[in-house]
């Protein structure tokens, strides 16, 4: 019984620190984190908590999803619980047609790559807190997973029936000039 | 103005570099780049593990060298 009760004393005890209530029809399919570009203007990279929803709306009416992305804030922690000094801060909650069903960081620009429903969209955070789309690709059925090369633009997306694709993204040259600088050429 | 047209000619493209065969349930991929090629690794829902390889030759550019 000695050994037995060390033992359990040797284990780290997990506590709940703060919850995030969703919808009662909505269910987590993936939680990232990733390191994204908070700001277009300073290009701050912050790690955020990326988390991917699906809302069963029953067999009528397509599946819908939403995406969230949180930031991890420093709190007063509550009497006695000084594990409780961190909390989830909503940035970003965006609704979009299909499940969230992966999520993964990609390219070097600090963007976030997402599977909604049959559709990939690269995404940035913009400094109004949403989501830019930048780019987006069409699969086929269900991707169970998306996997990135770190800093490039390729990655992996893995079909639950069909497959796996390798896909690259590139930013164009030009989308990357602020057309002001074009102003030699009007 | 020009250079608005210029700006909007090349959008931001996802190309897809290659393929696996089309019948399999992947549950998990990964990169495995190993030396100066690029493999990759493959989880299905039967359990199994499949390695393929990336080779742009190829009709299936991902194609199958060993699973277990």
């Amino acid at each position: 019984m000695t050994s037995k009760s060390a033992g359990r004393s040797c284990l780290l005890k997990l506590n709940h620190v703060f919850r995030v209530p969703l919808a009662e029809d909505e269910i987590v399919l993936c939680v990232e984190a990733l390191s994204l570009e908070a700001s277009e203007i300073t290009g701050e990279r912050r790690l955020l908590v990326a988390v991917g929803t699906s809302v069963i709306r029953g067999e009528d009416l397509q599946n819908a999803g939403n995406i969230y992305i949180f930031d991890v804030i420093p709190v007063v922690p509550e009497a006695d619980r000084p594990e409780t000094n961190r909390k989830l801060k909503l940035i970003v909650k965006e609704e979009v047609k299909g499940p969230v069903t992966a999520i993964a960081e990609i390219s070097s620009q600090g963007y976030l790559i997402m599977a909604q429903g049959q559709k990939c969209m690269i995404r940035g955070l913009k400094e109004d807190n949403t989501l830019l789309p930048v780019a987006f690709l069409d699969v086929q059925t269900y991707v169970s997973s998306l996997k990135t090369l770190k800093g490039t633009g390729m990655t992996l997306v893995a079909d639950g029936v069909k497959g796996v694709w390798f896909a690259g993204f590139s930013v164009s040259f030009l989308s990357r000039i602020d057309p002001q600088e074009l102003w030699w050429l009007t | 103005m020009v250079a608005d047209i210029v700006a909007q000619e090349e959008p931001n493209k996802i190309a897809v570099f290659g393929k696996s065969r089309s019948h399999m349930d992947v549950a998990v991929a990964d990169f495995l780049p190993h030396e100066k090629e690029l493999f990759v690794l493959i989880a299905d829902a039967d359990g199994n593990m499949h390695v393929l390889e990336y080779n742009p030759e190829r009709k299936f550019q991902l194609c199958h060298i060993s699973h277990q």
